[in-house]
């Protein structure tokens, strides 16, 4: 427990920081109200797609409502961890379901707001035309892909695991911890990206980001 | 070596699990012997034969993303290729009794390669070259779409045959006790309605399947649009099927 903490502290401050001291506070709403930890992960699963949805109808202000939607699913999701600790509910169930929100976060969130941006492009669409000959539908392939390749890295550590009983690092010391704080940093910087019009430069960045991640699982797969 | 050697060594667990996807077990395994002692004789070994799968898969990725009509029909050709090779590699680690871990992971990560790009692939070369097909595409789904719906369709199709896969073997990280054979969606109804579709659809959709003799048929007949809208419908379906029977099995097993 004191290592997830240390960890987190060191590669995922945004988390560390913010959204697990505001889940702290909701959590004895949540035990008032005896709500299950399975309860909670569902409520943050529908969150998410809430804010798929939201990010893919597209609009300055729609965006940034998914935005702040999706900062809701994240105190959610650190809320049913912590609060099947404290009730002792914790179960194989309740993991399963946790993760197979990540995946789905991973996988849609960045095409869902892909299709927003095809749908109504942002500011910095102009600044990106400049660099490259981008039509707007182009944004939507560019976050399928970012999806993509976040699936697939996720998919060869996933069987790595099962097959080695271990984590498949991609990267170690002070790379790994640059690229978790980078991973963590989405939600911020989405909210940041929906509040100035640059959610297009956001996406760019991640989808790099990910093409990185799938091509780093790669290469370590290969050289166990 | 025998060829008849090579195929005693494919033991009777494999070839029921082969037996329900008609084209591999008839026409890719039965290729893969002749090549299997091939790669024998000349020392290659299970994990090398991968790595050369995974070139030729990339390869054929490759071709019929940004090659011209020959080179899209020899791309296709390659992908069919890769599932022989797919076959070989297994069949050398079987024979010399050299299966690993390691092995198995870059096998996985040859399937996910394909599995990943394929799609996405033929949606860039459909795009590239504007076939008639999907001028008969927009007028059967009475829509004006603009071409570039090619690629994105391809990466969408691509992302929903990833996405199961992920949480099955996240499914089956967690539930250790549920091995593959209970969870395919058509365990639970050995007949029936249910098992004939399940079979169709998997003989359809996955490499092991009709997948790649289709690819070719539609790379040399020109719908690769028509391919690229068909899979990324049945690719959808799969997903929500899968991963609603997945969650229900989740559901079962932790009470």
């Amino acid at each position: 427990m004191k290592s997830k903490q240390h960890f987190e502290r060191t590669h995922r401050p945004y988390l560390h920081y913010v959204i697990r001291p505001i889940g702290r506070k909701c959590l004895p709403w949540a035990m008032r109200w005896g709500l299950t930890p399975n309860q909670v992960t569902l409520s943050s699963t529908v969150a998410l797609l809430a804010s798929m949805v939201l990010f893919g109808i597209g609009g300055y202000w729609v965006q940034l409502l998914a935005a702040g939607v999706l900062q809701v699913r994240e105190i959610l999701d650190t809320i049913d961890g912590d609060l099947a600790r404290q009730t002792g509910r914790t179960s194989r169930k309740g993991e399963y379901l946790d993760a197979i929100g990540g995946y789905l976060l991973g996988g849609l969130l960045l095409p869902s707001i892909g299709l927003g941006l095809a749908r109504m492009p942002d500011a910095t669409h102009r600044v990106l035309s400049r660099v490259v000959q981008l039509s707007s539908w182009g944004y939507l392939a560019i976050g399928l892909w970012a999806g993509l390749a976040c699936i697939l890295a996720r998919l060869i550590s996933l069987r790595y695991r099962c097959l080695f009983g271990a984590f498949l690092r991609g990267a170690d010391g002070k790379l790994l911890r640059a690229a978790s704080c980078f991973g963590d940093s989405l939600f911020l910087l989405l909210v940041v990206g929906a509040a100035t019009r640059g959610l297009a430069i956001v996406m760019f960045g991640f989808a790099l980001f990910y093409t990185a991640r799938l091509l780093s699982a790669v290469r370590s797969a290969l050289s166990v | 070596m025998r060829i008849k050697e090579i195929r005693n060594a494919y033991s009777l667990r494999k070839k029921e699990e082969d037996r329900g996807d008609i084209w591999l077990y008839y026409v890719v395994r039965a290729m893969s012997f002749p090549l299997t002692g091939v790669f024998l004789r000349i020392g290659i070994s299970a994990n090398q034969a991968t790595y050369i799968s995974m070139v030729v898969g990339a390869a054929g990725c490759g071709l019929l993303a940004f090659g011209n009509y020959a080179m899209r029909i020899f791309g296709a050709l390659l992908a069919n290729f890769w599932i022989v090779l797919d076959c070989a590699d297994g069949n050398i680690a079987r024979f010399k009794k050299t299966s690993s871990n390691y092995g198995e992971l870059i096998d996985a990560l040859s399937g996910y390669m394909m599995n990943g790009l394929l799609f996405l692939s033929v949606g860039i070369g459909a795009f590239i070259h504007i076939e008639s097909s999907f001028g008969v595409v927009t007028q059967f789904l009475c829509i004006n779409l603009n071409e570039g719906i090619l690629i994105i369709l391809g990466a969408w199709a691509s992302l929903a045959i990833i996405l199961p896969r992920l949480i099955y073997h996240k499914f089956i990280n967690t539930f250790p006790e549920a091995q593959s054979a209970e969870i395919k969606p058509g365990a639970k109804y050995s007949k029936g309605l249910y098992h004939f579709g399940y079979r169709m659809v998997h003989n359809i959709t996955s490499f092991s399947g009709f997948l790649t003799p289709i690819l070719l048929f539609a790379t040399i007949f020109r719908f690769l649009s028509i391919f690229v809208f068909f899979y990324a419908a049945m690719n959808t379906g799969v997903l929500i099927i899968t991963t609603g029977r997945i969650i229900l099995k989740g559901r079962e097993l932790s009470r």
